[in-house]
């Protein structure tokens, strides 16, 4: 007996296993692909061509880097503290893929239904800012450190911005949890009754992320790298996974919060053995991402003193204002979820 | 206070056109009050009408305000509210992604190189040759005229009477890590027979393959004697 | 952006085995008239069309070689394909009648290769050792 249920705990663990596997492999496949797609859009924007030697179209150039920064030499500096130096990019790429554990892909389809979803996603997105924060002390590296310093300013200013986004759709949605969100936006998107919210979002998950127009902390055409000036070769690979990971990651959040998740017409929804809500909210990520990248291409870096004021004394009071504005309408109306 | 001057120039200017433009042309002011998202470029909107109606005075002369008297002075200029709608909505950003997303697809300029090539002119300044005459004489008398004129002194000759009786080099070396591609030794030449040709894809892996001597130039020369002679044949007009 | 209908035009125009062969050297479907041939077996190609090829990608060669460098083309061509000349030099009556009778055969730059050039003095050196000869003795 005791044999049976230790084999049942093995196998659950396994599946278990397996189930992380099936969304982590693809996860990290499409981090990869980004990196490519971002460099052929840019090209696109800017009428080049873009990597296209490494495989037809320069399809496998990802893969051809990875193996380029794997293969060299790890340098540590000589007097870094070594465990948080390799803790902090570790660090980094795990809080960015954990957030893949609560996305609903389709109907019931996600690794754990968690009621506290978008808590757990606001959390993990204030841990990611500790990978950059050890990154940039444990070089002992002056230039890493300013850079850390500007990087974690800018991401937790941002992060009020962001929380204040969500709070508003949740309280549209009125609940924490990823898939009654995107249930209660069967009727209509979200974007349609909070445009404006939207857009705000949008800008604090560019500097959530730090893209241009909010990327001077690593600012790569002028500066070096920022919080990982001393990282080198794989552990550079994992602040570089995280960063595209996030991107793909927010991308899928906007499309849940803000255009249904995996919504779709009715007409399509039955009768198909592949899961084609999966596949919406895959192509839904895309134009997010593509967005990402448009926004790379088309603006210039801002100031820093720019970042910072733009946060607090522009999108911040209006944030505020939303966050007054949005529950009043509900009351008023009679139309809260709740 | 020179914006602030202009703007209210621009209003009073704007406060009569405007009203009868609203009548003939709502359209145009429509638009341009749309594009508009500061009191500068309205200002310039107030021009590009009255440049389009030449009929009307430039600007009627300017009203003065007695005290007491209430002057709206945003009147003839785009409302708060819209104002704010294209502050808020980030309206010219909009304008600037949309050109870039138009870029987008758009064919790109990418020359493929190896395949594809740039234009050159037959004037570029390339690889060195020596020539021959059409009867396989070489053409170079030895003069020295582009050993002197050289600003970096990479041609280096020394001659012998050939059997003969003509003088000719017997050493003819251009250094050409040294050459700076200037083509005085081509102007300075009187036989035309150092010329530098179209190649410049004569890159090496080491230094001294750069050291071209007679024989190099020579071969070259016979090489791409037809390519050299056409380019000339282009050029002879201007010379 | 490289556009989906532009290649799609092309490999319709041009066939499975030419798209596939454009894919692995240049890289991108290109359709066009066949201009001509050299001595090596490179083929060259034009369009004129502007709304099919932007201007300075309407002249293409197709390397003969797998191993292409941009040297391979001989130096008419070479004059055709950087738009020196306006004919291609199977047409162009001036390259053709100032091709002298002496001309060398063309090479390729080889460079990294035994081939590659190496500079020698052309002159007799000025400074010659002293041979000694003995005279006979003893007379």
């Amino acid at each position: 007996m005791i044999n049976n249920n230790l084999i049942l705990i093995i196998l659950n663990t396994l599946i278990s296993l397996i189930d992380v596997l099936l969304v982590l492999l693809p996860v990290l496949l499409s981090v990869a692909f980004m990196t490519i797609i971002e460099r052929k859009q840019l090209a696109a924007h800017q009428r080049r061509v873009g990597p296209n030697t490494v495989g037809y179209y320069g399809i496998l150039q990802p893969f051809s880097d990875a193996l380029k920064l794997i293969l060299k030499e790890t340098v540590i500096p000589s007097q870094s503290n070594k465990i948080l130096f390799y803790l902090a990019p570790v660090s980094t790429l795990i809080f960015s893929l954990l957030g893949w554990g609560i996305i609903p892909f389709g109907q019931g389809l996600t690794l754990f239904d968690f009621s506290l979803g978008i808590l757990y996603t606001l959390a993990l997105s204030s841990l990611g800012v500790y990978g950059v924060l050890f990154a940039g002390w444990s070089a002992n590296s002056k230039y890493a450190f300013l850079g850390s310093l500007r990087s974690t300013a800018a991401m937790i200013s941002y992060e009020l911005i962001l929380s204040s986004a969500i709070l508003i759709v949740i309280l549209l949605a009125g609940s924490f949890n990823f898939t009654t969100i995107i249930e209660s936006q069967e009727a209509i998107w979200f974007v349609v009754p909070l445009l404006p919210v939207f857009i705000f979002y949008f800008i604090s998950i560019l500097a959530e992320t730090s893209r241009t127009p909010f990327d001077l902390q690593e600012a790569e055409s002028e500066l070096v790298a920022g919080f990982f000036t001393e990282h080198s070769s794989i552990i550079f690979v994992f602040f570089f996974l995280a960063e595209y990971s996030s991107i793909v990651l927010f991308s899928c959040i906007t499309a849940i919060l803000f255009f249904g998740g995996y919504n779709m017409p009715e007409l399509f929804v039955n009768n198909t053995f592949i899961s084609l809500q999966a596949v919406v909210l895959g192509l839904k990520t895309c134009v997010f991402c593509f967005m990402f990248v448009w926004f790379r291409a088309t603006l210039p870096r801002l100031r820093y003193d720019q970042l910072i004021e733009f946060c607090w004394l522009n999108l911040l009071p209006v944030a505020v204002a939303f966050i007054i504005l949005v529950p009043c309408i509900l009351v008023a109306f009679d139309i809260a979820p709740y | 206070m020179a914006i602030l001057r202009q703007l209210v120039v621009g209003v009073a200017a704007s406060r009569p056109l405007a009203t009868r433009l609203a009548t003939s042309r709502p359209s145009i002011l429509a638009a341009s009050r749309l594009l508009s998202t500061n009191s500068r470029q309205q200002a310039q909107h107030v021009d590009h009408t009255n440049h389009l109606h030449p009929g009307h005075p430039k600007s009627p002369p300017l009203q003065t305000s007695f005290p007491g008297e209430f002057k709206d002075v945003y009147a003839g200029g785009p409302s708060a509210i819209e104002k704010a709608v294209h502050l808020f909505f980030f309206t010219e950003i909009l304008r600037g992604m949309w050109i870039v997303l138009e870029q987008f697809f758009r064919p790109p300029y990418t020359i493929m190189y190896p395949f594809e090539k740039g234009p050159l002119s037959p004037r570029f300044r390339g690889e060195h040759a020596l020539r021959r005459y059409p009867s396989g004489e070489e053409r170079c008398i030895a003069c020295k005229l582009c050993e002197a004129i050289c600003p970096a002194q990479a041609i280096t000759i020394e001659s012998e009477a050939r059997l003969d009786g003509s003088r000719k080099t017997t050493r003819y070396d251009i250094d050409m890590t040294k050459c700076i591609y200037c083509g005085f030794c081509q102007e300075a030449c009187p036989v035309d027979a150092i010329v530098e040709t179209q190649n410049q894809e004569f890159s090496t892996e080491t230094r001294e393959e750069l050291l071209y001597n007679k024989e190099k130039l020579l071969a070259n020369g016979d090489r791409a004697e037809a390519e050299i002679a056409a380019n000339l044949h282009a050029d002879h007009v201007y010379r | 952006m490289v556009s989906l209908a532009r290649t799609i035009r092309s490999f319709r125009r041009v066939g499975f085995k030419e798209w596939w062969r454009q894919l692995q050297y240049i890289g991108d479907a290109k359709s066009g008239t066949y201009v001509g041939k050299d001595q090596f077996g490179n083929r060259y190609f034009e369009n004129l069309n502007p709304e099919e090829e932007i201007p300075g990608r309407h002249r293409w060669v197709d390397f003969a070689q797998h191993d292409f460098n941009a040297t391979q083309v001989p130096p008419e061509w070479h004059s055709w394909i950087s738009h020196i000349r306006k004919d291609p030099p199977t047409e162009d009556r001036v390259v053709q009648n100032l091709s002298p009778p002496w001309k060398a055969p063309y090479v390729e730059n080889l460079t990294g290769t035994r081939g590659a050039y190496r500079p020698y003095n052309t002159t007799k050196p000025k400074v010659t050792a002293w041979q000694p000869t003995v005279a006979a003795r003893g007379d």
